[in-house]
């Protein structure tokens, strides 16, 4: 009897123990309850703007550090492309009919605030069109100086306004192309991405 | 031929004899194996030590450009072999900790680290004990603070800092806590006892505008007390120009009892004070010493001691006290000294250039020894012309680091001695920079310093010049011993050639008081040496 009291009251002790470590880890658990966003590092992005003038894409932000992160994007042409507004939409419908191809973007971004990949941003963005112009194949490059600012309206999705200016190089495939007037220009692009965190 | 033996032996034992009146023997030094390092990676820390070895904390950049990093704690034996090394994995579960800081209080070591919940807007603080042998955390986390940040942005999420009592019985903990730019500073901090058991904590908004207050250092006395020093400008630092009247320092005392604190302005009347340093002494008051100048803030006149009792704000012993003549020109040559003497003569002010306050010693009469060093930057643009008519402009940075200076101050306030140890280091490299400046011991009731120096100084006597090494192959390092009195002797410690290692003052440790760890490197190799006096 004396025995089986002793191992009952071992039992509850043992029990009480345990509990208190399960309790020790629960407590500090909350503290690293957040939905996986303190440590999420990946955003990916669809750009609103882009998508409105006929470049449908998606991009793929990752955080490298507090200061940096590397954005790459991959996007289809649509037919409605419209050559960054430079020409009425009207005449697009007849100049560009089945018009499709691809974009390519990498923008490298730094942050002053060391807030990556939240708050404002100064970016190198390097972006490649190709489709074809009045049925000739066309070579769209562009490198720009962005500057961006990124919010979150939720714990995971993100809101991201970008103005830039830069310089665009038009590279016609075909050599022989009958297509004048295209030169290489400024331009000043813009974006607002809508994106989500994990 | 007889003649000849007899010079070549005369010889051979005046360079004997002269090498051993240069060689410092009031200390042992050993050397222990080389190990590959990267000289680009940050200096490894020594953290830990016992009578078995220390421990050695190193952060190296990894990855892409450099833009991780990595924390390495590595065990080394008395005889400063390399036991073991290991990346300290920071992780609760899945997710990522940051490492804020490793610390060592009564021979535990202890990682610091926090972790931001973006979800809570919370930063928290937790601390983990270091297992010795397997040189990893042990898993329970402690949370011991935290910093809200709620309606703030993720960047300002505040960062911890630490400081630990003379004695080593306290550590504070502090953090910024968020605030609009224009707003007071405001921050909190946290007192533990060595064992992390936590004394009192309290939260401070700074009686200034941020724009208009610059805090430069923080300290905790052996009792608990937290102590601040800041600097109070008339207008926004941004158009902050020199004038006397511009800026005052400040002492911010807070302790347990008086958690609102006491604001200490530190002023010496049309004089500009140009460093000042706070600490404790063994009674608990409150000791600030430092540099004023009459004509602005590139040169020092002279030094102030201050000593307050921290509970009522009482001044117990204030003075100041212009550095004499003699003291001011002693390491100057014959040129210099004629020249500086004139102008005294003249009624002009005369003071020492490009001085900077290093550290202060506290001594247990409460006292202080003040060091300064003579430190600038000398910018040279060069413009040439090539045979093809195109012109280049090269611009080069010389990084001086001069002479070192102690004044010793007595408890009442007047100085005692002062005394100037005559240094040329030059550099045009900024990691070789790591090299230069000087480090410090003390060892019975002297000051040893250990620096580079050029060889052709261990003779040096006062009025001839100083010779500048360039830390390259003409480097010796040398120790100074400054007695109580103020004299000093100059003796090489080691020769870099010879020793394949120049010492990188910064990454040296005195572990106990006979024993000083000098950490030197060459190359992508560096090696530890023990001086055991």
């Amino acid at each position: 009897m004396k025995y089986l009291v002793l191992s009952l009251f071992q039992f509850i002790l043992f029990t009480i123990s345990l509990n208190a470590q399960v309790n020790s880890s629960n407590n500090i658990s909350q503290y690293f309850d957040d939905g996986g966003i303190s440590n999420a590092s990946n955003i990916v992005e669809f750009n609103i703007l882009s998508a409105i003038n006929g470049d449908i894409g998606i991009t793929y932000d990752r955080k490298l550090s507090d200061s940096f992160s590397a954005e790459v994007g991959l996007g289809f042409i649509a037919p409605y492309y419209t050559y960054e507004f430079r020409h009425p939409l009207w005449k697009l419908s007849e100049d560009l009919e089945g018009l499709s191809g691809y974009s390519l973007k990498i923008q490298p971004k730094f942050y002053v605030s060391l807030g990556a990949p939240e708050d404002s941003y100064v970016g190198i963005l390097l972006r490649h069109r190709h489709y074809n112009y009045l049925s000739e194949p066309l070579g769209i490059t562009d490198i720009c100086v962005m500057y961006g600012t990124r919010y979150f309206v939720d714990n995971n999705i993100c809101v991201s306004f970008e103005l830039g200016f830069g310089y665009r190089n038009k590279l016609l495939i075909d050599p022989y192309s009958s297509l004048g007037g295209l030169f290489d220009h400024l331009i000043y692009p813009g974006s607002i991405k809508v994106g989500y965190l994990f | 031929m007889k003649k000849s033996i007899v010079i070549l032996v005369s010889f051979v034992i005046f360079i004997t004899s002269l090498s051993a009146q240069t060689a410092y023997k009031n200390a042992k030094l050993s050397w222990g194996p080389e190990y590959k390092w990267n000289i680009k990676g940050d200096i490894p820390e020594i953290v830990c030590s016992n009578a078995d070895g220390y421990y050695v904390f190193t952060q190296k950049a990894v990855g892409l450009y450099g833009l991780g990093t990595k924390y390495i704690i590595a065990k080394y034996n008395s005889k400063m072999e390399k036991l073991k090394e290991a990346e300290i994995e920071l992780k609760e579960k899945d997710n990522d900790l940051e490492l804020e800081f490793v610390v060592s209080l009564n021979d535990k070591i202890y990682i610091l680290s926090s972790f931001r919940n973006k979800k809570l807007k919370k930063n928290f603080l937790f601390y983990q004990t270091l297992n010795k042998e397997t040189l990893q955390p042990e898993k329970n986390l402690t949370k011991i603070s935290e910093i809200n940040y709620e309606g703030y942005k993720n960047s300002n999420d505040g960062s911890y800092s630490f400081v630990i009592s003379p004695d080593s019985t306290k550590i504070a903990v502090y953090y910024n806590l968020p605030y609009e730019k224009g707003e007071s500073e405001k921050f909190g901090y946290h007192i533990f006892d060595n064992n992390f058991n936590e004394i009192y904590q309290n939260k401070i908004t700074l009686p200034y505008n941020d724009e208009l207050f610059e805090i430069s250092s923080f300290n905790v006395s052996n009792i608990g007390g937290f102590n601040l020093v800041g600097i109070e400008y008339n207008e926004k630092k941004s158009v902050w120009k020199v004038k006397p009247t511009n800026y005052k320092y400040h002492i911010l005392s807070y302790n347990q009892d008086d958690p609102s604190g006491k604001d200490l302005p530190i002023v010496l009347e049309g004089k500009f004070i140009n460093d000042l340093m706070c600490g404790s002494n063994n009674n608990n008051e409150l000791i600030g010493a430092g540099f004023y100048s009459s004509m602005g803030t590139a040169s020092i006149e002279g030094s102030f001691y201050i000593r307050i009792n921290p509970e009522t704000g009482e001044i117990l012993a204030d003075s100041y006290q212009k550095f004499s003549l003699d003291f001011m020109t002693q390491n100057m040559t014959d040129k210099q000294k004629q020249k500086t003497n004139k102008k005294a003569s003249k009624g002009k002010d005369v003071e020492m250039w490009e001085y900077e306050m290093k550290g202060i010693i506290h001594k247990e009469n409460g006292g202080v020894v003040v060091i300064g060093e003579q430190y600038y930057v000398q910018v040279v643009t060069r413009t040439s012309t090539s045979s093809n008519g195109s012109v280049t402009t090269t611009t080069t940075y010389y990084y001086h680091y001069n002479d070192i200076i102690l004044i010793n101050i007595d408890a009442s306030g007047e100085i005692a001695w002062t005394q100037a140890i005559p240094k040329r280091q030059v550099t045009t490299s900024p990691i070789m920079q790591r090299a230069c400046s000087f480090f410090t011991a003390i060892v019975d009731d002297k000051i040893v310093i250990i620096f580079n120096d050029h060889p052709k100084n261990i003779l040096y006597k006062k009025g001839s010049p100083i010779y500048a090494t360039n830390l390259g192959k003409n480097t010796t390092t040398v120790v100074v011993e400054v007695e109580a009195d103020g004299m000093f002797n100059r003796k090489v410690l080691f020769d870099a050639k010879e020793s394949k290692a120049i010492c990188l003052p910064h990454a040296c440790q005195q572990i106990t008081p006979e024993e000083v760890i000098i950490f030197g490197a060459k190359g992508n190799k560096y090696k530890f040496a023990k001086l055991n006096f």
